[in-house]
């Protein structure tokens, strides 16, 4: 465990310093007039993904089936370019350089497929808990069923819920060896402290959030409230992962872009991805 | 010490499970795509009926509009959507969403009876791809961008830009005609994310 | 009997007149005959022209396309004719059972044919009173946008309603048509179609095709999207 734990901040100390430098200015430049920001702005996560991959004209339009602008690289990396937040410094030159030039190497250009899996949304929501305002962040990703497909919650974490079942690890509470011969009768004491519950189940237990979130919310103690932000993992383009959230802001550097970009080997992935799960915390 | 590895074998193996259930994805059923035609067909019918909301929207918020035309078109307004659609409002500086049913929504913008109301739109738009959800039918989204002015009876005067994110619902349907079969698409409105961009 | 009678009433002597005239008589007799032979000889080569005659029409006729139903009657009475010579050839009656063939078979086609053009002839006419009578519902909705009050909006769709044989006629609307695949908007009904143009103030779709009833009023409307 201790291992991981290092790993997570080698890799926070790594995505840190390779973001250092100044941010570099950015625009479509193409347009004029005063809608030409809201051309410049990418609209929808689907236009992230078609901008990113050079799917769609500078209107937005879907290059015709079998065009040779689809997906052609030295457009796409035109697209790629205005792809950041150009207002995050961690976002150096040189790091977006090295990211444009991999996914836009002609021998293997990587893409973004929508349907491949890989990548993830984590949704902060607010509820109500017992009339109290707590932030739940919830994870969903999209799932194929049935006809077509669905975002599914696959995880959730709050500091709330998961704090109801935070333990001191420190004061072991169990049922003696010799509780069977009377009838487990001190399982009374056991339920008597809920607070310190956790300590009766087997070790290794672990709890299952998601399936506690649903509970609260069928019990009416946990009532929806709002969402309040949602970003992007992707972790399919292989080497790097990246976040994209929405950039709401008068300027043509707007709309969902890549706010966070950092090289990531295959083997440091499942790390990464428990750390953004918040199953490190 | 044989615990601890068989621990730390059952956390990797715990974890990489975890990692299939992040990132598995069943075998998509795959249909041939609609062609670019078809699609685009049904994308001007579901953006002529955001066109036709936006002109009830003016007409029900008009105060020369009479109180039985306004809810006549508030009905015709309503089956323009999905039972249950919701509108959610977003202003600018706060994250969090507000919601509305679309009726409640329709019915304020009634009693708020500005002098005149006034609903350009920005010549930019757009359409994601239909996506199959599990029961088949298809959804989509169009985005939009609206300039409402809004005059109040003592001259005040309301604007704002917002961006409208419109949940598209749409279903290929059959029904007899004459004794003919028509095939149709029933294009429906649903939620409605609306972000304020810029206070006019 | 003649030759009888003068040799009984005549003497010896006058046998050699009687030969004589028997001579004559056999010269004259032997004359009459070849008269006959030429005579007949005349209504043979009649008849192989007229046989002629008829088997160059026949073979004209066996493979002939006509365009018009005089030129096909006009053959029809020269078969006719042919038949009632009752001709003994055979090259002439195979013609004849061909030729009945085609004539018979050459009336059909006629026959149908100018029926499809007198069809195709009266549904241009109708079709142009369809085309007059689009414009003029077509006119009818586009003023209740045009109109821009309420008021004259609504009189305008009771105006153009009485077009109609019920307010609730189906409306439908064609998005696409791939000349496989057609697709239409969800049907509406006549009154609804009208009061949005008026909510919306748009501009009628095409008009597509329409139906009407015994007294002309719209049964069903398609329209089609410009």
């Amino acid at each position: 465990m201790i291992q991981k734990i290092h790993k997570v901040i080698i890799l926070l100390v790594l995505s840190v310093f390779l973001f250092e430098g100044n941010c570099y200015a950015q625009g479509i430049g193409h347009y004029k007039g005063d809608e030409s920001k809201l051309y410049a702005e990418t609209k929808q996560f689907t236009q992230f993904v078609k901008r990113f991959n050079n799917e769609e004209d500078m209107n937005g339009q879907p290059y015709p089936t079998g065009s040779y602008k689809f997906r052609e690289l030295s457009m796409r990396k035109k697209y790629l370019e205005v792809l950041f937040d150009s207002e995050n410094a961690s976002l150096t030159k040189k790091l977006k350089k090295d990211f444009i030039d991999d996914v836009t190497n002609s021998k293997a250009p990587k893409f973004i497929e929508k349907r491949q899996g890989g990548y993830f949304a984590q949704v902060e929501t607010r509820y109500l808990y017992k009339g109290k305002n707590i932030n739940v962040t919830l994870y969903l990703r999209l799932q194929a069923d049935s006809l077509g497909y669905k975002w599914a919650i696959f995880d959730v974490y709050s500091d709330v819920l998961q704090g109801i079942h935070k333990n001191d690890t420190s004061k072991k509470n169990f049922l003696h060896p010799m509780s069977h011969e009377i009838d487990f009768m001190n399982l009374h004491r056991a339920f008597r402290d809920p607070n310190e519950i956790e300590d009766y189940g087997v070790n290794g237990y672990k709890m299952d959030y998601l399936s506690v979130l649903f509970y609260l919310a069928k019990s009416g103690d946990l009532t929806f409230v709002t969402v309040n932000k949602v970003k992007f993992h992707i972790f399919q383009i292989s080497g790097w992962y990246f976040s994209v959230e929405k950039f709401e802001r008068d300027s043509y550097n707007s709309g969902w872009m890549i706010s966070q970009l950092m090289p990531l080997k295959n083997e440091d992935m499942e790390v990464w991805t428990q750390h953004i799960l918040q199953k490190d915390k | 010490m044989t615990n601890m590895k068989s621990i730390k074998t059952l956390s990797i193996l715990f974890l990489c499970l975890l990692g299939l259930q992040v990132f598995g994805q069943d075998t998509p059923k795959e249909e041939p795509p609609m062609p670019p035609a078809r699609k685009a067909a049904i994308d001007s019918l579901a953006l002529e009926k955001v066109h036709d909301l936006s002109k009830y929207i003016s007409k029900i918020g008009d105060k020369e509009t009479s109180f039985s035309e306004a809810s006549r078109v508030i009905e015709r307004a309503l089956e323009l959507f999905v039972d249950d659609a919701q509108i959610g409002v977003s202003t600018l500086g706060k994250s969090q969403i507000r919601y509305f049913a679309i009726k409640k929504y329709l019915e304020r913008l009634n009693k708020l009876n500005y002098k005149s109301v006034n609903i350009e739109w920005f010549d930019i738009q757009y359409i994601s791809d239909l996506e199959k959800q599990p029961d088949g039918k298809y959804v989509g989204v169009i985005t939009i961008y609206q300039k409402f002015t809004g005059v109040t009876e003592d001259g005040m005067v309301y604007k704002d830009i917002t961006k409208k994110d419109i949940t598209i619902y749409v279903e290929r349907k059959t029904t007899q005609i004459g004794g003919r079969e028509i095939g149709f698409w029933d294009v429906l409105l649903g939620d409605i994310k609306v972000s304020e961009t810029k206070k006019g | 009997m003649v030759l009888n009678r003068m040799t009984n009433s005549m003497n010896k002597t006058s046998i050699f007149t009687a030969l004589f005239l028997s001579m004559i008589m056999a010269i004259s007799f032997t004359g009459c005959k070849s008269q006959k032979k030429i005579a007949a000889e005349k209504a043979q080569q009649e008849l192989l022209a007229k046989t002629n005659k008829a088997i160059q029409d026949l073979e004209a006729m066996a493979n002939k396309e006509y365009s018009s139903l005089d030129e096909l009657a006009q053959d029809e009475a020269r078969l006719n004719e042919i038949k009632s010579y009752n001709l003994e050839d055979a090259t002439a009656n195979d013609l004849i059972t061909k030729v009945e063939a085609n004539l018979a078979s050459q009336r059909t086609a006629l026959e149908e044919k100018l029926a499809a053009e007198q069809k195709a002839k009266e549904e241009a006419a109708k079709a142009q009173a369809q085309e007059a009578q689009k414009r003029d519902i077509y006119y009818l909705m586009d003023n209740i946008q045009g109109s821009g009050d309420t008021q004259d909006s609504n009189l305008m769709i009771t105006e153009a309603l009485a077009l109609f044989s019920s307010p609730d006629v189906p409306v439908l609307i064609e998005i696409y048509n791939d000349g496989d695949i057609v697709d239409y908007d969800r049907p509406t009904t006549a009154v609804k179609y009208l009061n949005k143009l008026k909510d919306v103030q748009r501009n009628p779709d095409k008009i597509k095709e329409f139906k009407t009833d015994a007294n002309g009023k719209i049964t069903e409307l398609i329209l089609t999207k410009k």
